[in-house]
């Protein structure tokens, strides 16, 4: 009988190959490709045309009589998405590797600088989230504009 | 239960009105292989799995996608908003807006209503994992062919990170299926 040429698999199915935890982005960066880990990086490469640098990048348009963040808050909010980001990556992979303890570290000192990210930011601006993140200023903050969806947010 | 956190998960900006853009983008949104279809199906899916890690994948996964719908929500909603009624005529979107407006309402580029049969929920573990998995690649095509479509680098910028993150799903979903297996551990394989 013929040798089976891979004897440690199967047929009918499919393979997917285990993430070894190995090189990460930092923050801003990984939240800039998508992903905080090269190995999962994926470009697409459309014919010939690669992204443009940042430099290059237009900034988005405003409609007049819209409103806006100002810098300051949205430099704060950058930096909260860049950190829950990374949470939410390390957060995926340890739910496929629960047993990874410097992946649980590396998660657990995120959270810490996320709390204290997101702390500072809610006593300048109001709630972040729904239904108790933080206490209210009066008149009732969860309201304010701009919404998320709003250009330049 | 769910929490809704004032922020987009990627910031969305756009380069100016384009309605023609945005009737392509709506796919992503209320279409076969948006973001509404993909968070439905896999956070009603978790319901029935029996691994710890699967559930958590998919309640997870199924939460990041209401997030990218919102992505999405916000691109459309960036691209029309101040669109003049030529701009609408020329982009051949006089149908959806004699309905809607500037509305956002779940359907794919032709106008076609989302429909629970771009979903299933299958029971056994195996079958739902494949099914996340090829929509996980779906959606990536789909990414892939917005981004040759669009003429909005601002726009493609976002349509790029949504794609990545298909990547990502897929091999956790990957990884949950190779568990699921060893967990199952069966001797029939069809």
């Amino acid at each position: 009988m013929k040798k089976r040429p891979y004897p440690d698999r199967t047929l009918a199915r499919a393979y997917i190959p285990d993430q070894v935890y190995s090189d990460r982005w930092g923050p801003m960066e990984g939240l800039k490709k998508g992903t905080i880990f090269p190995d999962l990086y994926r470009p697409y490469v459309k014919g010939v045309q690669k992204s443009k640098p940042e430099s290059q990048k237009k900034a988005g348009y405003q409609a007049p009589g819209q409103s806006a963040l100002g810098a300051a808050q949205r430099k704060g909010l950058l930096e909260i998405q860049a950190i829950e980001f990374t949470l939410v990556e390390l957060n995926l992979y340890l739910d496929t590797h629960p047993n990874d303890r410097q992946a649980l570290n590396d998660y657990n000192n995120a959270v810490r600088q996320l709390h204290t990210l997101k702390r500072n930011y809610e006593a300048r601006y109001g709630p972040l989230a729904n239904f108790g993140s933080a206490p209210s200023k009066y008149p009732w903050q969860w309201i304010e504009e701009p919404w998320p969806w709003e250009s330049n947010y | 239960m769910w929490v809704y956190e004032k922020k987009l998960q990627y910031p969305v900006k756009v380069s100016g009105p384009n309605p023609k853009l945005a009737k392509s983008i709506i796919t992503q949104y209320g279409g076969p292989d948006g973001e509404l279809a993909a968070s439905l199906r896999y956070l009603t899916q978790r319901y029935t799995m029996p691994l710890p890690q699967a559930k958590a994948v998919l309640t997870d996964i199924g939460t990041e996608e209401l997030a990218h719908m919102e992505i999405v929500a916000a691109l459309v909603y960036n691209l029309t908003k101040d669109a003049s009624i030529d701009q609408i005529k020329a982009a051949g979107m006089e149908g959806y807006y004699a309905d809607h407006d500037k509305a956002l309402y779940f359907v794919n580029g032709d106008g076609v209503p989302w429909t629970a049969s771009y979903i299933q929920s299958k029971g056994d573990p195996i079958t739902d994992l494949y099914e996340d998995m090829a929509a996980e690649e779906k959606a990536r095509s789909t990414y892939e062919y917005l981004i040759q479509l669009s003429d909005d680098p601002l726009a493609t910028d976002v349509l790029r990170w949504l794609r990545q993150r298909e990547v990502v799903h897929f091999q956790r979903f990957g990884e949950t299926l190779e568990q699921m297996y060893d967990y199952l551990n069966r001797k029939k394989y069809y």
